[in-house]
């Protein structure tokens, strides 16, 4: 599967401490990673920022890093720890600010057009839950592999996957349905 | 395209939607140069969380590539030991006023009223070129020092009078000046896999099951 996190025999050796891995774990990962954030926050410049956050809280706990995982997994790890600090101050913020950051826009946000629904509907979800589901289809873990990077126990995970499907599929079908319907009345207003 | 059906059906769309929608998402700093852990392990790893507030906005990375890619900046890292773009340009600074005090100081102390030539010189701030590159050599390595040298010429031309012998320059090159000997010392610090061979890990395979 494109995009799937590489068998584990295939997963490139790092070193704890060495800078030269560092660089090159960063390069390999920091799409997916981007990828990942953008999904679980709101636009393009909080993903950059958590991006670099992450990988600062990395490099300082690079020496220290035990290749218990695969080094991706443990950045998104922190990755995901990032996007929710940062999405709790977000919440702590004045609302006018919000709306003042959602109206400017430099840069727009492929993933904001009304053509991806699922994304928006992804960040409706409880983080962890739009987290699960972004590591299993997009990134192709393990539920172990999820589990270490959720930081909850692996049986949980099965369930939090199906849940969270399950609320997804719900919300995507009702949002057609609704969409139809406003289409549907619109046309028989028209025809009138 | 419908996110109805089974649940496998779901799944499968779900993959080739997250796919086509988020997979192809690109981010701005994908160069392990261009990222803020890069500065901050360059200064010491101080208050990372507060750069990258500073720097917040996508722009994280932005100042560490602004810094390695001209040569005068590659030589102002040289000079300075630091990345940090809040701390280099005042840390640059101070190197150059340094200069120019010391020039005057020795101007003054050795030709007085004398050596109206020198007094003429230290004015015009002549010999802020190898005094700043003095500075440099203290404090950089060797593929560095190959970059700062190129550039002190540069530095030199520009701060010497039409009056200057070309011939006073000879004597500062050791054949090196010019970005195409600095060049190899840039690509160190900027570029990433292409320049980093696996080397075998001491470790032995994950034992991720």
């Amino acid at each position: 599967m494109e995009g799937a996190a590489q068998p584990e025999h295939d997963q490139p050796r790092y070193r704890p401490g060495s800078v030269e891995d560092f660089n090159r774990l960063y390069e390999a990962t920091y799409d997916r990673l981007f990828a990942t954030l953008i999904v679980l926050l709101r636009d393009r410049a909080a993903a950059e920022d958590c991006v670099q956050e992450t990988f600062l809280r990395a490099f300082k706990a690079w020496p220290r890093w035990q290749p218990d995982a695969p080094a991706e997994v443990w950045l998104h790890r922190i990755a995901i720890n990032v996007a929710l600090s940062h999405r709790r101050r977000e919440r702590l913020r004045d609302v006018s600010e919000v709306v003042r950051r959602m109206g400017v826009r430099a840069h727009p946000d492929p993933t904001e057009s009304p053509a991806y629904e699922l994304v928006r509907e992804l960040r409706a979800l409880p983080p962890k839950n739009a987290a699960a589901l972004v590591l299993r289809h997009l990134h192709g873990y393990s539920n172990r592999e999820i589990a270490h990077a959720l930081g909850v126990p692996e049986r949980t995970i099965a369930y939090r996957l199906a849940a969270a499907r399950a609320k997804l599929q719900v919300r995507l079908t009702d949002l057609r349905e609704t969409d139809s319907g406003t289409l549907l009345s619109q046309r028989v207003a028209s025809d009138k | 395209m419908k996110p109805t059906g089974s649940d496998g059906e779901f799944e499968r769309w779900l993959e080739r939607e997250l796919r086509r929608t988020v997979g192809s998402v690109r981010g701005p700093s994908p160069r392990a140069a261009q990222a803020a852990y890069r500065a901050a392990s360059r200064s010491g790893g101080k208050s990372l969380t507060i750069r990258t507030g500073i720097l917040g906005k996508g722009a994280a990375g932005l100042a560490a590539v602004l810094l390695t890619v001209g040569g005068g900046s590659a030589v102002a890292m040289a000079a300075t030991g630091s990345a940090n773009p809040l701390e280099l340009g005042q840390r640059v600074a101070d190197i150059v006023q340094g200069c120019k005090a010391q020039i005057r100081t020795d101007v003054h102390d050795s030709a007085a009223d004398v050596d109206t030539h020198a007094a003429s010189a230290a004015r015009n701030n002549h010999g802020i070129g190898q005094c700043v590159s003095s500075k440099v050599n203290h404090n950089q390595n060797g593929e560095a020092h190959q970059q700062a040298n190129g550039v002190k010429d540069a530095d030199e031309r520009k701060a010497a009078s039409p009056s200057t012998s070309p011939g006073t320059h000879q004597d500062h090159g050791q054949g090196n000046g010019g970005g195409s000997v600095g060049a190899p010392g840039q690509g160190g610090a900027g570029h990433g896999p292409g320049d980093h061979g696996h080397t075998p890990s001491p470790h032995p395979p994950s034992p991720h099951p």
